[in-house]
């Protein structure tokens, strides 16, 4: 990825440029010095004079009011904020009328800025104030008052915080009074410039030192750079937050949001004072110390899928190269490409106009589509269709463009969702909350509507990032999520009971990613790349999870990286410096997952006997008793060497009717609830009433049986016996007042139990032999 | 007619005074400087001469020569006595009140005055020039001077132009050489996929 620079031969403004500022995609204002504002039309190539302000006025920073993402009309900001050397500021149309000017502070007002939703409007100023200004541009309050000139700010993504540099300090203030500021040394010499991005919630910072640096909103650093030759004098999230741009003395470099830089650029600007992305994050520009605007787009950006490799090459085309055969193909559009994406065999490209959908097996024949709004911020893929959010709302399509469903998030910004805040499988949306981080929504993705009663999944902390599994049959969705403490929790989308609890497989979790086409999940713990061959053992035997992992040790990929794709059995992860690094994983356990979903439990074994190795037996063995295949289950916990699992299941073999056969494999999972439930519906109370004495759970025995008031003397024969092993005595109140009237004895009590199972293997037999005794008599 | 005797008549060469010398002849002796030129030969010695409007015969002619001495002589005499009262008579014999030799000088020195004015004129036309030259010459130097100074410093700021250029360049290679070491490690990353590839395909090649 590359910047294609353009910059006019000749300057058109007469001395430096201070600011720059987008209105569309194709026209920029631009201020200077000699009071000229200056308007560009990218698209006719025109520069016409807005207006000249007076002579005493030095601009230094515009910012264009947030235009109202939704509504088609106002596709264009209507006025912007100018800020100037004087001490006032300036809210300007954009046919240039001045329409209020305000005093504000003394000495130069340094930097305007809008809140995301328009309401609000923060300067600061050489004297050191924060002031806050209402729309209309009345004093609201004063932020904040600091000693020393204020350089920038910066609002948080939900416009609650703002950020702004105080010397070589970076201060994160939240709006409420009274609540905490955090505030930490961040350079080595004056900050000049910080920006924050409501898509990613990072943090850039730029300074005298000649770093830029890149924080996350905790004011943890993610990138610091090495030194440049001058100080960092603009720096600037692109809108997606993929990308963002850094100027500097005759430099324009396009970094990463993980700060490693694509590339440089040394174009004849002087500093580069302000830098600008138009909205739809395609091209920037910056505004130069010579008097220059120069402008830059963003090409040869690259996709790969499998064998395929996609380059954007010029603005408006794209090669594909088959890497197989070394076939090229050239993409050609209409319009300018703003996003894409290839996955699954398709590829998926959006311009300002139009959605164009290849598939892989043929280059030559899109199939094409109008966009409503045609700002597509995010295209996400799955197997059999992809999610665009366009605009400020969410659209499914199938590959074969047929719009299936728009879910919709009542009062969330859909326009910054990124890859780690919604995920998409075949039949599931899933989207993180960006109000209350604890959240997630889970919407069916074929009706578009919530699943269940529509609440979301809550967890007790904020979730950092969201992935569904791929593969397998909808009431199996599993939702992965890291949580703020990096910990790693899988949850099933359609929760059924109490028991189905977000459940935690992993700790220092920084990325993570599923296979593409079967359920196995990979990710980066702590500095150990592991692979969860089967992460839905945690649902089926959680002491199994540790077997069922691979891991290698992570050193390799330095600190904080990123895993960018995992297609197939190859793991392709980007290492903080930005170089890609592939790795193989097994590719048994997709193969044995693909045998367990056509129920091929003879292949699964032989396969397993076949690769010889733990994990695959111990996968098998959790498939098996997911599915209740318990001869399976046998062989593979005998194979891994669990012998008290074997027992069990070869006990749960020997009991007398299905349903606690089902009770005890529930139990196996550790189900206890589900387990006991069953037992009670089925009506069989004796078992409910064992099972809560085999797991000690005497209070709920006793209940269970005063409530049937039945087997009460076998729970307390069973209990004195256990206070007997242990050489205690009685103190449970209930116990010893049901004790006073009963008299434990031990012959009476196994011959009830006898009779109870003999009654239960004759309900049994009386079920199964119920139809035929009934046709006999026919 | 027989050809008479060949009359020389000399005279002075500034004309009033052959005017006068040709009314009262010729007195060769008084004045010292005088020099002599042939005026004319008559054909006959009897043939009429015409001096000063008169006509004689030559032999007349030099009797009134003789005769005109005498006269001459007392002529000389008066006139000493009138210059002493500063008064003079000039060449034609008119009265004047500057001695002739004065106003012949001071005609002299007029005219020498006047040469001496033509000179200086053309002096200073040539100064004149000469100073133009040299104001061009010093213009044209100046120019030179700052072409030079200009391309020295042009010089001085291409080795500083240069050195940014080239730092440029650094900045450049630099970040090829990142992305150089990117695709390195993902060759090298890819290297051992292979590898594991390979040895993946052994082993089960070899199971089977």
């Amino acid at each position: 990825m590359r910047l294609k620079l353009s910059l006019p031969k000749e300057a058109k403004h007469k001395q430096l440029v201070s600011c720059v500022g987008w209105t569309s995609a194709d026209e920029l204002y631009s201020c200077s010095d000699d009071h000229q504002i200056l308007k560009w039309n990218l698209l006719n190539g025109e520069t016409t004079l807005v207006v000249k302000l007076p002579d005493d006025t030095y601009p230094i920073n515009l910012h264009w009011f947030p235009k109202n993402t939704g509504s088609k009309k106002q596709a264009q900001s209507e006025i912007f904020v100018l800020t100037s050397s004087d001490g006032k500021f300036h809210l300007i149309s954009k046919f240039g009328r001045v329409e209020k000017s305000v005093e504000a502070h003394s000495g130069a007002v340094i930097t305007g800025r809008w809140n995301y939703d328009g309401t609000a409007l923060l300067t600061v100023g050489e004297d050191g104030f924060i002031k806050m200004w209402s729309k209309s541009g009345m004093l609201r309050s004063t932020v904040a008052q600091t000693g020393s000139p204020v350089y920038s700010v910066a609002w948080a993504p939900d416009s609650e915080q703002i950020l702004y540099p105080l010397g070589k300090q970076l201060v994160i203030k939240p709006l409420q009074p009274n609540s905490k500021v955090t505030q930490w040394k961040a350079h080595d010499g004056v900050i000049l410039n910080v920006d924050w991005n409501s898509v990613n919630d990072r943090i850039l910072s730029a300074g005298e030192d000649c770093k830029y640096k890149v924080w996350d909103s905790y004011g943890l650093l993610l990138y610091s750079s090495a030194p440049h030759e001058y100080p960092i004098t603009a720096v600037s999230w692109a809108p997606d937050g993929e990308l963002f741009a850094v100027g500097s003395f005759h430099t324009l470099r396009l970094c990463d949001k993980t700060g490693w830089s694509y590339s440089l650029e040394k174009p004849n600007t002087g500093s580069v004072f302000n830098i600008a992305w138009s909205v739809d994050g395609t091209q920037m520009a910056g505004a130069c110390g010579n008097g220059q605007v120069i402008f830059a787009h963003v090409v040869e950006q690259h996709w790969e899928w499998k064998n395929f490799e996609v380059t954007l090459v010029k603005r408006r085309a794209m090669q594909v190269r088959n890497v197989v055969n070394d076939a090229v193909d050239l993409l050609e559009f209409r319009d300018r490409v703003i996003k894409a994406s290839l996955n699954y065999g398709h590829l998926v490209v959006s311009t300002s106009l139009q959605c164009y959908i290849f598939s892989t097996k043929n280059w030559n024949t899109p199939l094409i589509f109008d966009l409503k709004e045609g700002t597509v911020t995010l295209i996400l893929q799955c197997e059999r269709h992809f999610l665009l959010v366009d605009g400020g709302s969410l659209f499914l399509f199938s590959y074969e463009g047929r719009l299936i469903s728009s879910p919709r998030v009542p009062g969330m910004r859909i326009d910054n969702l990124n890859v780690q805040t919604v995920s998409l499988s075949n039949d599931t949306i899933a989207i993180k909350d960006k109000g209350d981080e604890k959240l997630i929504y889970l919407f069916d993705a074929l009706s578009g509507k919530p699943f269940g009663d529509g609440k979301p999944l809550t967890h007790k902390m904020d979730i950092l990032q969201i992935a569904l599994d791929q593969s397998g049959h909808a009431n199996g969705r599993k939702i992965a999520f890291v949580d703020k403490n990096r910990d790693l929790y899988i949850s099933p989308v359609k929760r059924i009971g109490k028991e189905q609890r977000p459940i935690k497989i992993g700790t220092m979790v920084h990325t993570l990613a599923w296979n593409d086409v079967s359920n196995v999940l990979c990710g980066l713990q702590d500095n150990r790349f592991t692979v969860w061959y089967y992460p839905n053992v945690a649902y089926v035997d959680l002491n199994l999870l540790a077997k069922t992992l691979y891991e290698k040790d992570g050193s390799e990929y330095s600190k904080t990286p990123q895993i960018v794709s995992f297609v197939g059995n190859r793991v392709t992860i980007r290492r903080s410096d930005g170089s890609l690094m592939h790795t193989n994983v097994s590719p048994y356990p997709a193969i044995l997952q693909n045998y367990i979903l056509s129920s091929k439990w003879d292949d699964a074994v032989r396969l397993c006997r076949f690769v010889k190795e733990e994990s695959l037996w111990s996968c098998l063995a959790a498939m098996a008793v997911a599915s209740k295949e318990m001869a399976t289950a046998e062989v593979a916990y005998a194979a891994i060497g669990e012998i008290d699992k074997v027992k069990y299941i070869n006990s749960i073999k020997d009991l007398p009717s299905n349903e606690s056969r089902l009770a005890h494999i529930q139990l196996l999972s550790g189900n206890f609830q589900e387990a006991e439930a069953s037992l009670l519906q089925a009506g069989l109370m004796y078992q409910a009433i064992q099972l809560n004495i085999d797991s000690f759970n005497w209070e709920r025995a006793l209940d269970l049986a005063v409530k049937h008031k039945t087997h009460v003397d076998t729970v307390l024969a069973y209990r004195q016996k256990y206070l007997d092993n242990f050489r205690r005595k009685e103190t449970n109140k209930r116990f010893l007042q049901y004790a006073e009237g009963i008299n434990v004895d031990w012959e009476k009590i196994k011959a009830k139990i006898e009779m109870e199972l003999v009654k239960e293997r004759e309900r049994v037999t009386m079920g199964s032999s119920g139809p035929s005794v009934r046709s006999s008599i026919s | 007619m027989a050809a008479g005797p060949t009359l020389l008549l000399w005279t002075r060469s500034a004309s009033p005074e052959v005017a006068w010398i040709n009314n009262q002849l010729l007195s060769p002796w008084q004045h010292s400087g005088w020099s002599w030129r042939h005026i004319g030969r008559p054909e006959q010695a009897d043939d009429p001469v015409s001096v000063c409007g008169s006509r004689f015969s030559v032999l007349s002619c030099l009797y009134r020569v003789w005769s005109g001495f005498a006269q001459l002589q007392r002529a000389e005499m008066a006139r000493d006595s009138l210059s002493e009262a500063g008064l003079h008579f000039d060449e034609l014999n008119k009265l004047r009140i500057l001695d002739p030799e004065v106003s012949q000088q001071t005609t002299e020195l007029k005219e020498e005055c006047r040469d001496f004015v033509d000179k200086i004129d053309q002096f200073q036309k040539i100064v004149g020039g000469l100073i133009d030259l040299v104001d061009q010459l010093a213009k044209e130097t100046e120019n030179e001077k700052m072409k030079a100074i200009g391309a020295r410093n042009l010089l001085r700021s291409i080795a500083k132009q240069r050195e940014a250029q080239q730092q440029q360049l650094y900045a450049l290679i630099a970040e090829k050489k990142m992305q150089l070491e990117r695709y390195r490690i993902e060759y090298d990353a890819l290297c051992k996929v292979e590898a594991e590839q390979n040895e993946f395909i052994d082993k089960f090649i070899l199971q089977k």
